[in-house]
């Protein structure tokens, strides 16, 4: 929306603008990955900003290594293959379930979607306590009898890092908002040639909602992995399938625990932390491409 | 679609009947199956657990003791009574609010800057973004290093260096909500201004054009296209913005477990404390329940603005 030409205090403007609020949101995150490279003598000699003098990566090492509280590199695994496991499904609740909202017609459609709305407005915290209930008592599931008594249910196993939250209400309601924007005649041409509900999904409109899949994917896998609560309160019990949020959690609590006593050792704490948010970043990074041109479809109405 | 098929004779067998009556409903029927069960998995999933809850709500129960002692509405009524409570949402009130206003206005300016042709804008695109892309509860612990205390927090260490006092920032009532609102606008504001810029870039250039044309200037460019143009995003980030920051508990509890003396107890790290340290599950789900009703009148009223708006 550029009109004519630019005056050039205008642009010194907003380059500056945008370059000094870039470095204060950016600060905490650049002296988070600085300090790993920094001695802890260095880093209490100049703790406004840390200035590496250690270029290796021992404390990286020191983290990966350790398994005082379920080993990371265990928690990494588990962590990626749950995050795929909701992204599979995230992308095909939206798929299917957008189309249903989008392209048919069918009774109480605008209730329907109304109601799967209203899931955004729920906190959290609020179905917890519930929740946890339910999969304890689950009939029949880890040593529980059929009135769902006796054993531990769901909790602390394996299911109860894949059973909730699976319909992802924003995906679906961006999804939905994408299939709006495609015209309908790719639809149509299909129909006469005789294709099928499902190839017509599937064929002709997936591949158009790849830049909103995208968007998905990273939305679903910046959440998943940086999940801590939930893990905490289905599976906190089990050391053998944290995920790693919640390890290094863990392991930050602990060195600072540890090391109450005498001074903090903060580049250790630091790595753990930089170690955890390595793959959002980079997930980000490589798909970011697509992630604005996916999300343009929020701003319809409908 | 394809048009209808028209039947002239009566169809015979109940089978034939059902196959007609599934080709005249074709839309309804692969709706239905697709919807239905994504529903069962709602209800049992998030409606059935808001149900219990409300249950709960009405009595006294520590988890361990069965059953819960029915108190009847007492916890709605102690929370809407009790000063403690009346704080409680005071501050999540001051603190949401000024978050949210924060990230609204900030994100759109930083949008707008965004959708001009600038050298560099992807980078400064993706700083903006990087803060929502990392865990909450890591990013709260590294402010909590800031906010150290004496010369090793970083905060102090810069005070000190320009020849001020240090401030115990985690014993403070005043510093402590500041940085309560500063560590979540900073870790929510990247939502807010990709948001912002994806519906910016939804606008149709030609209406820009086409404006152009007839001699609007660049104020009334904003004026007339943009801002209308742009109004369903911007609901969208305020409603899910609003729902948010009325629900901030995180930094809260990494920081300060919601002190010095309650001054940073949001609604939702209250409801935290009550179910998971006082054991008080009644007031816990009473408070969530609240929460819940004010959350769904205010974005309902919010999507009637924009409905009355067309």
């Amino acid at each position: 929306m550029s009109i004519g030409k630019r005056p050039l205090w205008l642009s010194i403007f907003m380059y500056a603008v945008l370059t000094l609020t870039s470095l204060v949101i950016l600060y905490p995150l650049v002296f988070m990955v600085f300090s790993t490279f920094t001695s802890t003598e260095a880093y209490y000699r100049t703790a406004f900003f840390p200035i590496p003098d250690t270029f290796d990566f021992h404390n990286y090492q020191a983290i990966l290594g350790d398994c005082s509280q379920g080993c990371l590199t265990k928690s990494i695994v588990i962590t990626a293959v749950r995050a795929l496991w909701y992204i599979v499904w995230a992308m095909l609740i939206s798929i299917l379930g957008g189309y249903a909202f989008a392209r048919l017609t069918f009774p109480f459609k605008n209730a329907i979607f109304m109601f799967f709305l209203s899931g955004l407005m729920v906190p959290p915290l609020l179905t917890t306590l519930p929740l946890y209930i339910m999969l304890a008592r689950f009939p029949l599931a880890g040593e529980n009898d059929i009135w769902g008594q006796g054993g531990h249910g769901f909790v602390n196993d394996w299911p109860a890092l894949g059973m909730l939250g699976l319909v992802n209400v924003i995906a679906l309601f961006l999804i939905k908002q994408n299939y709006e924007m495609i015209p309908a005649d790719y639809e149509e041409a299909a129909r006469v040639d005789g294709a099928g509900t499902m190839r017509v999904i599937f064929q002709i409109y997936v591949p158009m909602l790849r830049p909103a899949l995208t968007a998905v994917a990273i939305i679903e896998f910046v959440a998943i992995w940086n999940d801590y609560f939930g893990p905490l309160i289905f599976v906190g019990g089990n050391r053998d399938i944290t995920p790693v949020a919640l390890t290094v959690q863990r392991l930050i609590y602990a060195y600072t625990q540890r090391q109450a006593e005498t001074v903090a050792d903060f580049p250790l704490i630091f790595a753990a932390a930089t170690l955890m948010s390595i793959p959002t970043i980079l997930v980000y990074l490589a798909l970011q491409r697509y992630f604005v041109q996916g999300l343009v479809g929020v701003g319809l109405k409908g | 679609m394809a048009s209808t098929t028209t039947t002239t004779a009566p169809p015979a067998s109940l089978a034939e009947r059902f196959r007609l009556w599934r080709w005249r409903n074709r839309q309804t029927v692969i709706a239905f199956s697709v919807l239905t069960p994504l529903l069962l998995y709602f209800v049992v999933f998030t409606w059935v657990p808001i149900l219990v809850m409300v249950a709960i709500s009405f009595t006294e129960w520590n988890v361990i003791q069965w059953p819960p002692t029915f108190v009847g509405l007492e916890n709605y009524q102690e929370i809407l009574t009790d000063k403690y409570y009346h704080n409680v949402m005071w501050r999540t009130a001051t603190i949401g609010g000024t978050v949210l206003v924060l990230e609204m206005v900030v994100a759109f300016g930083i949008a707008l800057l965004l959708n001009q042709p600038l050298k560099g804008r992807a980078i400064y695109r993706t700083i903006w973004y990087l803060p929502v892309v990392i865990s909450g509860a890591v990013l709260a612990q590294t402010l909590a290093v800031f906010l150290y205390p004496a010369r090793f927090g970083a905060l102090n260490s810069l005070l000190i260096a320009l020849g001020g006092e240090p401030v115990i920032w985690t014993r403070s009532e005043f510093w402590m909500p500041f940085w309560v609102i500063m560590f979540s606008f900073w870790r929510g504001v990247g939502t807010g201004v990709i948001f912002f810029l994806a519906g910016l870039q939804s606008v149709d250039p030609s209406l820009y054009e086409a404006a152009q044309v007839d001699g609007a200037g660049r104020w009334s460019l904003f004026r007339h296209i943009t801002i209308p143009q742009i109004a369903p995003v911007t609901l969208f980030i305020f409603i899910t913005k609003l729902v948010g920051s009325l629900q901030i508990w995180e930094a809260p509890l990494v920081l300060t477990f919601g002190g010095p003396n309650h001054s940073t107890r949001t609604i939702v790290y209250s409801m935290y404390s009550d179910a998971f340290g006082n054991l008080t599950m009644g007031m816990a789900a009473a408070q969530s329940i609240l929460l819940l009703i004010v959350l769904m009148v205010l974005s309902s009223t919010n999507l009637r603005l924009l409905r009355g708006h067309d």
